[in-house]
């Protein structure tokens, strides 16, 4: 059976990257009503981030380790686990910190952003790689369920 | 609305810089952390141990190395945000950061092959 909470974990993770993405976007021209938008946009990416991390953590451990790893490991594509999940699940954990400290700077520098050139790029390079993050994650997401079908196609879970 | 207001109290108090140099040290020892748990079971068996799963205990240590640096870096100095430069500890976390993800991403691929 499909289990609701990938697809929340991963809905969440979305919206999350959607939420730095309007934070990026904002700080081409800003202004203060585009500084209080972004605000508001930064604190909903991060408890997106932490919303995601939870579920994401609670599937992982009671339904992806005991039910689809195995599968993935004796499938075709093994690599999909040990290089993908591996790495997605670790490299995950530094996106709440960056994403706490781009909400920390915008709060910091708040309307100084206007002139503070520094500040504006600073931010900018912090909200972009929560969004690139993000997106790799979504990428490794995509090639281990590719893992768990390839595995599935093969045969692998089928009682004889 | 209150939530906002609460992260805003929190966060607009916080020495940046301190909280950067606590990024990118937490990022390091989680770096650590995740290698040598690969390479020692025991010290897995530890992680697993502490908190139920050594996933969760990586977290712990993350969030903990994060809060407890930003914690003890917390002092102001005045006019410290005029002397802070966010673009250049911008660049530093995410060329930190990004080296770590492919530290990581290297040692899992090279743990598969080997």
């Amino acid at each position: 059976m499909i289990n609701p909470l990938i697809g929340l974990h991963a809905a969440l993770g979305e919206f999350a990257v959607f939420a730095f993405l309007w934070v990026f976007v904002e700080m081409f021209n800003p202004n203060e009503k585009s500084i209080e938008r972004a605000k508001t946009a930064a604190t909903l990416g991060v408890l997106l981030l932490i919303g995601t991390w939870f579920i994401g953590g609670i599937s992982y451990i009671f339904f992806y380790t005991p039910d689809v790893k195995p599968v993935i490991l004796a499938g075709p594509d093994s690599w999909a686990h040990e290089i993908f999940t591996e790495t997605k699940e670790h490299i995950f954990l530094f996106m709440p910190i960056i994403a706490v400290l781009a909400l920390a700077t915008l709060n910091t520098f708040g309307d100084d952003i206007i002139r503070n050139e520094r500040a504006r790029i600073g931010l900018m390079i912090l909200a972009g790689l929560v969004v690139l993050f993000g997106l790799s994650m979504a990428g490794m997401g995509y090639l281990i369920s590719s893992g768990a079908r390839d595995a599935l196609e093969a045969g692998v879970g089928l009682v004889a | 609305m209150h939530l906002r207001q609460g992260l805003v109290w929190l966060l607009d108090r916080i020495n940046l810089k301190g909280m950067h140099i606590a990024a990118v040290v937490s990022m390091a020892v989680l770096t650590i952390v995740i290698i040598a748990a690969e390479l020692s079971e025991g010290f897995k068996g530890v992680l697993t141990l502490l908190a139920f799963n050594h996933w969760i205990a990586k977290s712990i240590i993350a969030f903990a190395v994060f809060a407890g640096i930003t914690y003890l870096m917390n002092k102001h100095e005045q006019g410290f945000l005029d002397k802070f430069d966010a673009e250049q500890w911008g660049k530093i976390t995410s060329i930190s950061s990004v080296l770590f993800a492919v530290i990581i991403f290297i040692f899992f691929t090279l743990q598969f092959f080997s």
